[in-house]
């Protein structure tokens, strides 16, 4: 079988994609002062923020560390970075700063196995973020609260740092290190090496001439066993000549001008953005013939070419997704069978005698049944598309998670980051002018998102958007997974399409929703 | 041979170091000096963030209870204008802005509605549409900047070279514990 040129995506069509074809941006990136002078920026914002915290108002729209922490830092630029930059933040994170920091005094302990997985970031932003201030403890909106629960997760960040080899807090401990993870993904730009044919620059077709073996022939990374290089290697591609004929591979060690990559990833075998923050430091470290390139890609693309999808990564997926749609289906399902509700929470109570009735509701049931309901809706919709399509089930679920990712990521983009910008972006604006010595009012809702007519139209945006653009992942991945068996293909996509649809409509429309 | 692109130092940072070192200690002075050379008033680090939210709270309530013939609630939303500390805040502000006519125009406004509410007279509803429209003309006021030239100079001054400072220093501390940053 021929592949067709124009799919073909050529090494001079990957080149116009570079962003470090354009002299502004390179020079942004490739600075001594990138990304140091912003973190150093970031920590001084942060020391001040937590000093409100501690001396400054009680309320909540008025300290600086309540007004930075829960509004303008997490959703309109951590989580709506994301959407343009990938994880960045983490470029200039002053607490992942601060960690780096410490960590070059590292007492050299390898950190625990059993611990080095998804499962205490999950755990912490489930638990602390949100589950806590059901029982009095709102780390986000409470000045003094926040303020020492900052300190704390700084002074956990140096401790493990001082203790530990590598960039333990921040990816197996930070409680946003998996959001950012995940959804990194979807982002429209990837660092990686000039003629790198990874998965996402690689056709479908190309796709699927690819063989293992193409894996094994990939050459080793120094400090890495062959396993080990083939257990992290999550491309089929080639590796760049310049790379493999490169004998110190500073981009991953270091020289003694920079650090090696911080979050141990090889920049010439990266096939993904959940674990690169673009601190760009390979770049810097990379000698002159440059092999580096800052590429431009369909955003979204990363999730229907993921080469090894693995069924942890999905259920942080849905664990994420019910976490930020906190829906109500305790009440919904009491409107069809009166009753169940109270059974729920009488049932419930038994096991946890101390808490109330209303922190066992909103603390422990609803938190429970909106990652479970998700969760059950998707293996149902995994279950229906694996028998249609006779795959095994564990490679649908892990495979087709990413679709939903994808519309629940612009649903919360549209939702969280344009709601919060809509309705307190004046709060923020006159706060951080009020500090520099700009004294003025805005009203904190730029826009009246209660207004029938602006509702409707991010109504609109947000379910059809959402949905359309889940719809197309879900499609692309049926692609491929099944190859060229259109009736295959149609008969997996199908399934998971509807389901999204009625996710997307669920969450947007029915009004039971808590947030 | 590994070849370093980045060559120069920051010798600027060291330029501002004294400066830094000046400002860091006589910053908080600078800062109150700054405000009362503005004619800002001694309470000046007010956002009003809260005061105004709940004097509009108020005027809708007025209105409301007007609508709903509810002249107990009007006069107890009156008092919590006049006696709560949200109206003086936002006065304060005003006074700073030279906006007495504002002030003075919003003050009559209310005990003409305070009077006739007394009374239970049926045009308190054009007297507090008066006094709504009073409060937008106030918002508006206030939505104009009012610009502490020196503070905001000293503030990215001192954040500036915080930074500098940082750049100019950590590498030097790299080299001499010979770690890489
Ligand atoms: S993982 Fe967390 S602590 Fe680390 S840099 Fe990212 S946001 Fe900051
Ligand atoms: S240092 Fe540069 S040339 Fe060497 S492996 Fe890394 S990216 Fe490739
Ligand atoms: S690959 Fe590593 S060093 Fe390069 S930008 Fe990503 S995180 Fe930074």
């Amino acid at each position: 079988m021929t592949i067709k040129s124009s799919k073909i995506i050529t090494p001079e069509r990957n080149e116009r994609r570079d962003l470090f074809n354009y002299s502004l941006i390179r020079r942004f990136y490739r600075s001594k002062h990138y990304p140091l002078s912003l973190q150093l920026f970031f920590v001084i914002l942060l020391v001040i923020f937590i000093y409100d915290g501690f001396i400054g108002p009680d309320s909540s729209d008025a300290n600086l560390i309540t007004l930075s922490l829960s509004g303008i830092f997490w959703y309109p630029m951590i989580f709506g970075g994301l959407f343009f930059l990938g994880r960045s933040w983490c470029a200039v994170c002053p607490v992942g700063a601060i960690a780096g920091a410490a960590n070059r005094f590292n007492l050299g302990f390898k950190f625990p196995r059993q611990l080095s997985n998804w499962g205490l970031p999950l755990l912490a932003f489930i638990g602390v973020l949100w589950g806590f201030r059901e029982f009095g403890i709102n780390v986000l909106r409470e000045p003094l609260i926040t303020a020492v629960w900052i300190s704390g997760v700084i002074a956990v960040a140096i401790l493990v740092s001082i203790l530990f080899k590598g960039r333990v807090f921040c990816r197996f401990m930070c409680p946003i290190t998996t959001p950012l993870a995940v959804m990194s993904r979807v982002a429209p730009v990837e660092v990686r090496t000039k003629t790198m044919a990874t998965y996402s620059n690689m056709s479908n077709k190309q796709r699927q001439y690819a063989s293992s073996n193409t894996i094994k022939k990939l050459p080793l990374m120094p400090e890495m066993s062959k396993a080990d290089n083939i257990g992290n290697m999550t491309s089929v591609g080639k590796i760049d000549p310049t790379c493999k004929s490169c004998k110190t591979h500073d981009c991953f060690n270091g020289n003694e001008e920079t650090e090696g990559c911080p979050w141990g990833e090889h920049p010439a075998t990266m096939t993904n953005n959940s674990a690169c923050s673009m601190c760009m430091k390979c770049v810097h470290s990379c000698p002159p013939t440059e092999p580096m390139r800052l590429r431009l890609r369909m955003p979204f693309s990363e999730l229907w070419q993921v080469f090894r999808p693995n069924i942890y990564e999905a259920l942080t997926i849905f664990v994420l997704i019910g976490i930020f749609n906190t829906f109500l289906w305790h009440e919904t399902i009491d409107l069809f069978f009166p009753g169940f509700k109270q059974n729920l929470l009488d049932g419930t109570q038994s096991f946890f005698p101390f808490f109330s009735e209303d922190q066992v509701e909103k603390g422990i049931i609803r938190y429970v049944m909106s990652i479970g309901m998700v969760l059950g809706i998707y293996t149902l919709a995994s279950l229906v598309s694996s028998k249609l399509s006779g795959q095994k089930l564990k490679t649908n679920f892990a495979n087709f998670s990413y679709s939903y990712l994808a519309a629940f990521f612009i649903y919360g983009i549209i939702d969280s980051t344009f709601g919060q910008i809509a309705n307190n972006g004046g709060l923020y604006l006159t706060a951080a002018l009020h500090h520099l010595g700009i004294y003025l009012y805005i009203s904190p809702n730029l826009i009246d998102l209660s207004s029938l007519e602006w509702y409707s139209t991010k109504w609109i945006i947000e379910a059809i958007v959402a949905a359309l653009v889940g719809g197309y992942v879900a499609y692309r991945i049926s692609q491929n997974i099944t190859g060229n068996n259109t009736k295959k293909m149609m008969l997996a996509a199908a399934p998971h399409i509807l389901m999204i649809l009625f996710l997307v409509l669920i969450f947007t429309t029915i009004v039971p929703r808590w947030s | 041979m590994i070849v370093s692109r980045y060559t120069s130092t920051n010798t600027n940072a060291c330029n501002v170091l004294f400066l830094f070192l000046i400002l860091f200690i006589n910053g908080q002075g600078l800062i109150q000096d700054a405000a009362a050379n503005n004619g800002i008033p001694e309470k000046w680090d007010r956002l009003l963030i809260e005061e105004i939210p709940l004097l509009k709270e108020n005027l809708e309530g007025i209105i409301n209870a007007l609508d709903e013939g509810n002249y107990t609630i009007v006069s107890e939303q009156i008092d919590d204008i006049k006696s709560g500390g949200h109206w003086s805040n936002v006065r304060k502000e005003l006074e700073s802005r030279n906006e007495a006519d504002l002030i003075s125009s919003f003050n009559n406004s209310l005990s003409r509605l305070d009077k006739l509410v007394a009374t239970k007279n049926i045009s308190s509803i054009g007297e507090a549409q008066i006094l709504s429209k009073d409060f937008k003309k106030m918002e508006q006021a206030l939505a104009q900047p009012v610009i502490d030239f020196q503070r905001l100079l000293l503030i990215v001054i001192i954040i500036g070279t915080l930074i500098a400072f940082g750049l100019y220093i950590i590498p030097k501390v790299r080299k001499k514990l010979d770690i890489k940053f």
